[in-house]
């Protein structure tokens, strides 16, 4: 088997993340109603649903920076939390780097802070995601920002990489760099990527498997590839699902 | 370079003076610095005891200590880089390590500025022959007395004011901290005026509690005590303040006040009258809710009564800067709702037919509203009122004033803030006449005068109210208040009713017919 | 030099409802057999594939081994993949496009109630 298609061969690797009837509930509104899912490693999953559907609260629950009120998480078969952080690189939603600083300053701060920092990594990225290195955070564009938040979060080695609404305020050509950039990041099959997102036509080539989440309940799991062979796209798999 | 060293210059760096620029990093250190020796030269106690500028200058960091760490605190839900802060792959522990050391470097910062300021007014007095200089071993060793009693106090601030993470989880037993606490917060400013008051100050300076040996002494307590509670304390405060809501929202882990959210099941038991006027009730204080979620205001809401406390403990010895502090003290919240009830329509004229519309008895209708605005408009000045007798109090304590000028402080100010309370219910409801001018050209001329004469109540109060001379023995008048109250009382609800019969009327405002047409 | 070309025309236009790799696969094998693709040239990496194409990776990596099934194109282990330089196995893919060309043009006749030759015929009548 040539180095090509070790891609392909990913059923045997333990799951990256499992939910098990997941639950939250906040001012007594169920924010997540008893949530189960899995994600295979190696895979870029999108997770899809209207606003409000409790995608955010998922994936801070995921990530260990929330807890949910009852059900498990596991990251790689071991339960998610605080301590498992190093373990994924988590882009948040509607959240801004520090803004008093420059972008050299901020990647020189975040060699220090995140251990699987990659310096190579992150010089290319610069180029490839075309961030001016000297701009001060505060004064750079939106797109501009969500470029450099990327920029942090592939820059890192972990295995896990979770985007919560990547392309906020981005614009087309950004969007494109970013996409081009997530996928460059998950050729070698180990690394697997969750992505939260509006924008289904940006990321549908890109997704392999989909779970769509509406009123904090999950709608359906499905693998793109069956979407596909079925004559049914990302896109009318929402429509038929949400409407 | 270690995770923990990283994260505190990350942090360090985001008030770090000297990112930006040369030019500032020279000029606010020796601006500050003149300022310094000029307030320690000016203060009364700096010409009466060698130690006071020192003292001054350990109360001053002690404040600042422990106003920073808490704002530092109160603001760090707010943030927009929150989230990321959080992600980092470290123990939450680290975090708020990282968070008090560079906190406790830019304190570092300070005494540094502050400590020779001290060296230097003591300097300029002994040159201009105040008093004598201290031997230079006595001088020495209680410098050093004191620097070893900042080092050992500073991180035991800091972790009180970061504390204040535990006070605003929900959790109705952290409040049992607000006590406690808000005495540390006062006690600096409670000794500050103590030694700068001529008559008490040598005495109070040159006993034995502020001695070298007491400092030695006290900083041992810290070191063995108050070190290994802080220490203890830290994890607390990383879980409780440092972890994110589940929700999406970025508020969410404050408590929201004055949320008056009808919960579902007593939706649906509203049929009688009575819970639909309540429910129209907490309609109208929603609207204020969204100021109330603002960050700067529930700050202010925080520390406001601090201040007025400090205020009035200053001011306790002396009647007529109780009677001067007083009146702004009630003008400010009788203003504030005055305003908001003139500007209202202005800003909620896309509301105001659905409001309309309720189907509910236009006197309920309008009297509710005004009821609203009253409701948090007393709510501000009897948490004022309140603060200042706690600051009066404190005062009478102290031994600043007697109980018999204690007593007397504690009545005007009731005068005070009743006199505030009848004159604003009025102007409420004399406001409320605006919507029966609308009924000719002719009589909406008079809108100008009535909206003056609400801004002015302040200075009507003071013509009226408050006798000219209110010397030291002078009682207030409360015949006068009563007066005017049950005047309130029987012309208040006539002009409610009377803009209740017009409300229709503001429709049809020139200013609303223009937004019509616009939609 | 190394013969050089794109492997998909440059606004490839990729229909999200049916099998991307399929897609892929029919393309690359039309521009191989047509000579757009001159033979033994080196392909481009699977993570370059799919990030130049916004696609899956494993779209990608699924396309090559379909390719590499029928023998259309060989990975030598620590040199890359390369279309073959084998004519024989061109002219068996050709022969496979021709075929299934055929039988697309046999069933449309069949729909209309016509043998191939029959419609055949109609088509030289009527261009005649």
């Amino acid at each position: 088997m040539t180095e090509n298609f070790k891609l392909l061969e990913r059923e045997q690797a333990p799951l990256a993340v499992e939910c098990l009837n997941l639950s939250l509930t906040i001012k007594q509104k169920a924010i997540l109603d008893s949530i189960s899912f899995q994600i295979p490693t190696g895979s870029l999953t999108g997770l899809l649903g209207p606003n409000g559907a409790g995608k955010s609260s998922l994936l801070r629950i995921i990530s260990g920076l929330a807890r949910g009120d009852s059900g498990s998480v596991h990251l790689f078969g071991k339960p998610a939390g605080p301590e498992r952080l190093g373990e994924l690189s988590l882009l948040p939603d509607r959240s801004n780097l520090p803004g008093w600083l420059t972008v050299s300053e901020w990647l020189f701060y975040a060699s220090g802070i995140y251990p699987d920092w990659s310096e190579a990594r992150s010089r290319e990225l610069l180029s490839e995601l075309s961030v001016a290195a000297d701009a001060r955070i505060s004064a750079m564009s939106r797109g501009e920002e969500a470029r450099l938040q990327l920029l942090t979060c592939l820059s890192r080695t972990a295995p896990l990489i979770i985007l919560d609404e990547p392309f906020t305020g981005v614009d087309l050509l950004s969007r494109e760099r970013i996409a081009a950039a997530v996928v460059g990041e998950l050729a070698d099959g180990k690394r697997t990527v969750l992505v939260a997102t509006h924008d289904i036509r940006e990321m549908e080539l890109l997704f392999d498997r989909l779970i769509l989440i509406g009123g904090g309940r999950i709608r359906s799991v499905d693998n793109v590839d069956d979407l596909r062979q079925s004559g049914q796209s990302v896109e009318s798999r929402y429509r038929e699902v949400f409407s | 370079m270690t995770a923990l060293k990283t994260l505190t210059a990350l942090e360090y760096s985001r008030f770090s003076l000297a990112r930006r620029g040369n030019a500032l990093r020279i000029a606010v250190p020796s601006a500050l610095f003149l300022l310094l020796v000029l307030a320690g030269w000016l203060l009364p106690s700096s010409q009466t005891s060698p130690r006071a500028p020192f003292i001054s200058a350990i109360l001053l960091l002690w404040t600042f200590a422990i106003a920073v760490s808490s704002l530092h605190m109160l603001s760090f839900p707010a943030q927009l880089y929150r989230d990321w802060f959080l992600t980092f792959p470290c123990p939450r522990l680290t975090l708020l390590q990282a968070q008090a050391a560079s906190l406790l470097k830019h304190l570092r910062n300070a005494a540094l500025l502050v400590l020779p300021a001290a060296a230097a007014v003591y300097g300029l007095s002994v040159m201009s022959g105040r008093y004598q200089p201290l031997p230079a071993g006595e001088f020495s060793l209680m410098l050093l007395a004191y620097v070893v009693f900042l080092v050992a106090l500073l991180p035991v601030l800091v972790v009180l004011g970061l504390m204040i993470g535990l006070m605003t989880s929900r959790k109705l037993w952290m409040l049992l901290f607000l006590l406690p606490y808000q005495l540390l917060w006062m006690f600096p400013i409670v000794l500050v005026s103590v030694i700068n008051d001529n008559e008490i100050a040598l005495s109070v300076l040159h006993s034995p509690y502020l001695s070298t040996e007491a400092a030695l002494g006290y900083t041992a307590v810290l070191v063995l005590i108050g070190w290994p509670v802080c220490r203890a304390m830290l994890p607390h405060i990383a879980r409780s303040a440092l972890a994110s809501p589940a929700g999406a929202s970025r508020h969410s882990v404050w408590p929201e006040p004055g949320r008056a959210a009808p919960r579902n099941k007593e939706l649906l038991q509203q049929s009688s009258s009575s819970s639909r006027l309540l429910t129209l009730y907490r309609f109208e204080k929603s609207r204020f809710s969204r100021w109330e979620r603002i960050r700067t205001v529930r700050i202010t809401k925080f520390v406001l009564p601090f201040v007025i406390a400090a205020l009035f403990f200053i001011a306790a010895a002396d009647l007529q800067s109780v009677l001067a502090l007083q009146q702004p003290l009630f003008m400010f919240p009788a203003l504030l709702g005055t305003f908001y009830m003139l500007v209202r329509s202005s800003f909620e004229q896309k509301l105001l037919p659905w409001w309309l519309g309720f189907p509910m008895d236009r006197i309920k209708l309008l009297g509710v509203s005004v009821a609203a605005v009253w409701t948090i408009i007393m709510r501000i000045s009897s948490v004022f009122i309140l603060s200042a007798a706690a600051g009066l109090g404190a005062g009478w304590i102290a031994e600043r004033a007697n109980t018999e000028s204690t007593l007397l402080s504690l009545q005007w100010l009731a005068y005070a803030f009743l006199t505030y309370a009848a004159v604003f219910t009025f102007m409420l409801c004399l406001l409320q006449i605006v919507y029966a001018l609308m009924k000719s050209r002719l009589l909406i001329v008079l809108t100008f005068p009535l909206s003056m004469c609400a801004v002015m109540q302040g200075v009507l109060i003071d013509k009226f109210l408050f006798p000219a001379e209110s010397s030291f023995g002078m009682t207030p008048d409360w015949l006068l208040l009563l007066a005017v109250a049950a005047a309130v009382l029987v012309l208040g609800p006539s002009c409610v009713a009377l803009g209740a019969r017009y409300l229709d009327l503001s429709l049809f405002t020139p200013n609303s017919g223009k937004q019509v047409k616009q939609a | 030099m190394e013969p050089t070309a794109e492997l998909l025309p440059q606004h490839f236009q990729i229909n999200p409802a049916l099998p991307i790799y399929e897609q892929f696969v029919e393309a690359i094998r039309g521009r191989i057999v047509s000579g757009a693709i001159p033979l033994g040239m080196r392909l481009p990496s699977v993570r370059e594939l799919a990030a130049a194409r916004g696609v899956n990776p494993t779209t990608a990596a699924r396309t090559y081994q379909e390719l590499e099934r029928t023998g259309l194109i060989v990975t030598y282990r620590g040199q890359g993949t390369f279309v073959t330089g084998d004519e024989a196995i061109l002219a068996e893919a050709r022969k496979a496009i021709a075929v299934k060309a055929v039988r697309d043009f046999t069933s449309a006749a069949a729909s209309l109630g016509l043998t191939a030759e029959q419609m055949l015929n109609m088509y030289k009548e009527d261009s005649v």
